[in-house]
């Protein structure tokens, strides 16, 4: 048994394939849907957001995709706990969904992904580290407390604004899912701004997932700028081979996977 | 004191074409979306040529696709929205440029949702598009006449 | 004939085309008649310098061309090199070099944007996925306020576009001189994936009589009418308003549905076997590329000006036929494959949903007549012979070549005599050579861009000379991009500019690792009608004939662009831009240009100067050195450097790379230490210069030699490949702190700087400038 995992494509996203081949390449059966094929959406064992700019950002980063008649599909499945991860745009349009970190309404958003504090966008890369108690993401199964994940964070809207009270809420009730950090795990001003330093939100029950670097950017050796890539120098193999940033997808597929035998 | 400018597109309006497909979608009763970026200008005495050098910076007026339209207030018209950001940072450049007697500047967008005889759509109407769609309370305020 | 003659004249003088009035009684002489006004403006499109390069021709096809790695050459909108052998298959890389120079001038930020809008095109076109982009910049001086202001905008330009397409910027250089105060150069270069197979070539397919010509994208707007001939004039100060109007209006939006649209038509040619023609509109509109795509094929057209999507209402015909609205391709298809087509574009890909009016439709019809025929509300508004109008006009300007001075041996060493005179030391100038704007960290400008999207990136900017894609997912083929062209240089002497700028493209990618498999130019020069800015144009052709035919690499696509100066009339800097394509057959045999580990030795590879050349350096201009000779030149020097680094790098024994070019050796090694992983230094001796004449020693440190600075293992590893008659010269060394240090001709520590305080001179000019905010994030639209 698979799992299935749809990666959707809105008009305007450009993270599909990459994300599409770590999916793949952590044995999880991924497949493209697109926007004029929401038909195709219902059957599903999860579902990926990928990064990009849905519908140019118009109005809001995220918000024409949010409610777009493709998201009605993913809704019921994150309501009917079903696994949901949004990278970078992804994370964005959960935001505007009101799924993350889904202490509102449905598409009433309490919290955003908001222009960063520079006003432009930035490619930097970060590491992110796991900001919650792994039992409070289950759709990353088994994830290591503190885990610490390579990535890169490209986006102009990234940094989390939300009211004071929501921020608090936020960081209480274990929302955070993810901060800033160096390589050793140690905190780092959000390259952002972004309040809490946070880099990623995950909704109460722990299946909906927004993060806002991208992992599967920095998810085989040879995209990595650290010396693991030059230790592993003249082998081929090992070189093209799935490492680092790779380890979110591991941990989202021992999740779907599970779910999927059960 | 105040400047304000709106800035409207002569080529068609993507962004308003969107958000009225995605207002009808939410059931607000609507024909059709305007919509402007608001500029205003924090200056220290009227700059009588604020007009002319705005106009030459591509990124709030290109002649390609913009019109420019001085406004005689810093509010709303009646019937239009405001989306403004509720953490805004004190900005003076745009485009990374200086504008002489310039203090801050200050963005906006601003929204008129009219029906189909192109009347402003009943407040309460454009009260829930604001709240569903057109503004994310969580960083941004709506600010009407 | 005589009276239509003249009317002809009269009517193109009224319309305000840029033909010359010879020009018009070619046309009416062989049309028997006065051209309508829509034939008027595409002759002015078509024999404009842009699309016929009429000054150029005659001393390009001197270029180098051809090669064993050379899949597809000069012709087309694109070129394309081999890049190997991957499940049975060969993969070409598409390479296309283009600029943007007057609509970025104008309005840099929609002119920078559409500048990669259009080379995304040129490489789509091709049948191929958009794997990668590189711009290389020309700005005038950041302390005058109207310069600062289209530096901003045409980097933001180029994030707002590239970024939201999805395709990764992997390159590019940026240079400032007073020369692009009025008239920058944007250039840009872009990369594209093909099977050989399955390439698309731009033009009717034999036995296409009777197929379907098909016009996808945006709805055609006025924007952008007049296009081609703008950008062959000089710019006026006066006329820049009224030139805003001959920029096109970008929408990065509508491009990244129109590639992944066309890819699925890629997808579903290929599985029904179809050859298809495939074109991108460029200067010239709908007539331009339709006729271009018939005339290639030897076939005619007839095309319905009615039947093209408008955004506005009444457009006369010659806005529809030449206007230069972005984000449009013309394909020509067989009549049974037409529904398939328009259904990815408009149904699946929903492009009238994305953009008002945006939609792939039939707009005319492929015919065997040889003539290119439209109609516009009934009417015939254009009937021309299709080889007679694309065949364009040839020019031999005359021209003058640049006369360069020799140096006297005893001018030389008393111009650097004299400024060695209070010399300073070389820690404080390497920290202004690093501080200089031509040298300083590029970080603030490409974190604006995305680099990494699509996963391949292997090398982002600023880890290597040249930015590496691994553009086949599980195959282990490498693809480098390198640029160079040095304004400076090209002031002084632009054939060895050109040379040079060959030279360092190629040192570029070998520096990682890489094949040089091919080269494309984008060569920027000032009026042609001019004999001495012609003749540096002809000279900087020479200067690439004689780098490319000496290196073995040819060039497989390029581009020109003439009347780049001031409204004064004086011409940029001679700016012959050229980027190297190069091939990695297995990434994991690549390296990166940033130190590894103390303890290993830094050695000099390449040109040993037989002599001081400070001429065009950064430490020349620093110091107020007005030398003009340029770094020494030796190609058999060179191409064994080449091999010894790529071999070395191969094997592992070259621990990094970098090729020495502006700023020196001192300034390569110090790049080297702040792209390191970890903290490492590195130490100099003085008495290892390479030139040792006393007063020479800056020379030896900051002469910016043709060559490399590598790092290097052991002894006896090194001892393998040395094993050859290669130019190899240990100066120093890495060490495992954070410092740089110099030791005298004794052996003594002399001079010890911290390497934090040499990064900062070289991170902060940018970073004040492009790293601040620079105002309210602007709406899309």
């Amino acid at each position: 048994m698979t799992g299935t995992v749809a990666v959707l494509v809105f008009p305007g996203t450009n993270s599909e394939d990459e994300t599409l081949r770590a999916v793949r390449a952590v044995g999880l059966e991924g497949e493209l849907v697109h926007w004029s094929q929401p038909e195709k959406l219902a059957r599903f064992d999860a579902y990926i957001l990928p990064g990009g700019f849905a519908y140019e950002d118009r109005i809001r980063a995220g918000a024409v995709a949010a409610h777009d008649a493709l998201m009605d599909p993913v809704i019921e499945a994150a309501q009917a706990g079903k696994y949901v991860l949004g990278i970078c745009n992804g994370a964005q349009i959960l935001a505007e969904a009101g799924l993350v970190p889904g202490t509102g309404p449905l598409r009433r958003p309490t919290a955003a992904f908001a222009p960063n504090a520079s006003g432009r966008f930035q490619s930097v890369h970060v590491h992110v580290r796991l900001a919650v108690d792994p039992g409070r993401v289950p759709i990353l199964a088994g994830i290591e407390p503190g885990a610490v994940i390579p990535a890169w964070a490209s986006h102009g809207d990234g940094r989390l604004a939300a009211p004071e009270a929501e921020l608090a809420r936020i960081e209480r009730d274990g929302h955070l899912a993810f901060v800033y950090c160096d390589r050793d795990g140690n905190p780092v001003a959000a390259p952002n701004g972004s309040a809490l330093s946070c880099a990623g939100l995950v909704n109460a029950e722990g299946n909906v997932l927004a993060v806002m670097p991208h992992p599967e950017r920095d998810a085989w050796t040879f995209q990595h700028l650290d010396a693991t890539r030059d230790a592993v120098r003249g082998n081929t193999e090992e070189t093209l081979a799935p490492s680092g940033g790779i380890v979110f997808f591991e941990a989202f597929a021992r999740a779907v996977l599970a779910e999927a035998i059960a | 004191m105040t400047q304000t400018f709106a800035v409207t597109l002569t080529i068609p309006d993507n962004e308003a074409f969107t958000a009225f497909e995605t207002l009808a979608r939410l059931g607000i009763p609507v024909a059709r979306v305007v919509r402007a970026d608001i500029w205003l200008f924090v200056v220290d005495a009227p700059a009588g040529d604020l007009t002319a050098t705005i106009s030459s910076i591509e990124t709030i007026h290109n002649p390609n696709k913009h019109r420019l339209l001085a406004r005689d207030s810093d509010r709303p018209a009646p019937g239009e929205v405001w989306i403004a950001s509720r953490d805004e940072a004190r900005v003076t450049l745009v485009g990374g440029r200086a504008i002489p007697g310039v203090r801050a500047i200050r963005r906006r967008t601003a929204w008129r949702l009219l029906d189909d005889s192109g009347r402003d759509i009943a407040p309460a109407d454009l009260e829930r598009a604001v709240e569903t769609f057109l503004c994310n309370p969580a960083f941004q305020v709506a600010i009407t006449a | 004939m005589t009276a239509t003659v003249d009317d002809a004249v009269a009517r193109g003088r009224e319309l305000g085309v840029a033909l010359s009035d010879d020009e018009l009684r070619r046309i009416a002489e062989h049309l028997e008649r006065v051209p309508t006004a829509t034939e008027l403006f595409a002759f002015d499109a078509q024999w404009s310098e842009h699309c016929s390069y009429k000054s150029s021709r005659e001393h390009l096809k001197k270029l180098p061309t051809e090669g064993p790695s050379v899949l597809l050459g000069v012709g087309e909108d694109a070129g394309i090199v081999r890049l190997g052998e991957w499940n049975g298959e060969t993969y070409g890389i598409v390479v296309a070099h283009e600029s943007h120079n007057h609509p970025s001038q104008v309005v840099p930020f929609e002119g920078a944007a559409t500048g990669i809008g259009g080379i995304v095109r040129d490489v789509l076109c091709m049948g191929a996925e958009v794997i990668g982009i590189a711009d290389p910049l020309r700005f005038g001086r950041l302390e005058n306020e109207h310069c600062r202001y289209v530096a901003q905008q045409v980097v933001d330009g180029i994030a707002a576009y590239g970024n939201a397409i999805g395709v990764p910027n992997v390159g590019g250089d940026v240079f400032f001189d007073e020369s692009f105060d009025d008239n920058v150069l944007v250039n840009v270069v872009a990369l594209g994936l093909v099977k050989e197979k399955d390439i698309i070539h731009s033009r009717a397919p034999a036995g296409s009589v009777g197929w379907d010509i098909v016009l996808v994208g945006k709805a055609t707007d006025r924007s952008g009418f007049g296009g081609a001939s703008f950008s062959s004039l000089t710019l006026d100060e006066e006329d820049a308003d009224q030139n805003k109007g001959a920029v096109q209006v970008p929408d990065p939006f509508l491009k990244n549905v129109i590639m992944r649209a066309s890819y699925a038509v890629f997808a579903a040619l290929r599985a029904e076997k179809i050859v298809a023609g495939f074109k991108d509109l460029g200067a010239g509109g709908l007539a331009g590329c339709s006729a271009e795509l018939c005339a290639a094929g030897g076939m005619g057209a007839e095309v319905e000006l009615d039947r093209v999507s408008t955004a506005q209402p009444e457009l006369p015909p010659e806005v529809i036929a030449i206007g230069e609205t972005q984000e449009r391709l013309c394909w020509i298809v067989p009549t049974s494959f037409t529904p398939t087509l328009l259904s990815i574009y408009n149904e699946m890909y929903s492009l009238p949903r994305v953009a008002r009016g945006a939609c792939a439709a039939i707009i005319g019809k492929v015919t065997e007549t040889g003539r290119y025929v439209a109609k516009h509300r009934g009417e015939t508004v254009m009937d021309v012979d299709l080889e007679f109008l694309t065949g364009g006009v040839r020019y031999s300007r005359p021209y003058v070549l640049p006369v360069v001075e020799v140096e006297a041996r005893e001018l030389r060493r008393s111009l650097y005599h004299d400024a060695a005179r209070n010399d300073y030391s070389r820690f404080e100038a390497l920290s202004a050579i690093l501080g200089h704007r031509d040298v300083c960290s590029r970080a603030p400008i490409y974190r604006r861009y995305d680099g990494v999207v699509r996963g391949c990136t292997a090398i982002p900017p600023g880890f290597a000379d040249a930015g590496v894609l691994v553009p086949i997912p599980g195959a282990s083929l490498g693809v480098a991009l390198g640029v160079g062209g040095n304004p400076r240089y090209g002031k002084i002497d632009p054939a060895r500019a050109a040379e040079l700028a060959v030279i360092e493209a190629i040192a570029q990618v070998t520096a990682v690792g890489a094949v040089p498999a091919g080269l494309t130019d984008c060569l920027n020069f000032g009026d042609p009608t001019i004999p001495e800015q012609m003749g540096a144009f002809v000279a900087a052709v020479d200067g690439l004939t004689r780098a490319s035919r000496q290196l073995g690499v040819p060039f497989v696509s390029g581009n020109v662009s003439l009347y780049n100066r001031s409204s004064s009339g004086n011409s940029v800097a001679p700016s012959p831009i050229v980027s190297c394509i190069g091939t990695l057959p297995d990434v994991s045999r690549s390296t990166t240009g940033r130190l590894r580990r103390p303890d290993s030795k830094l050695a000099f590879v390449g040109v040993l100067p037989r002599t001081a050349a400070l001429g065009g350096s950064v430490y020349a201009e620093l110091r107020g050195i007005r030398s003009r000779t340029l770094p020494e030149i030796d190609y058999q020097m060179f191409l064994a450097a080449c091999e010894y680094v790529r071999e070395g790098i191969a094997r592992g024994v070259i621990l990094g790379a970098r090729d020495v070019s502006d700023g020196g050796l001192l300034a390569a090694a110090a790049e080297m230490a702040f792209a390191a992983d970890s903290p490492i230094g590195f130490a100099f001796e003085e008495d290892c210069g390479l030139i040792n004449h006393g007063e020479y020693g800056s020379a030896s440190w900051f002469g910016e030699h043709v060559g490399y600075v590598i790092e290097v293992g052991k002894d006896e590893a090194v001892r393998a490949i040395a094993d050859r008659d290669v130019p190899y010269y240990e100066f120093g060394w890495t060490i495992g702190e954070p410092f740089a240090e110099r030791y005298d001709d004794g052996g003594a520590l002399n001079e010890r700087v911290l390497l934090a305080d040499l990064r900062e001179a070289w991170e902060a000019p940018l970073r004040a400038f492009y790293g601040a905010s620079t105002g309210p994030s602007t709406s899309s639209g």
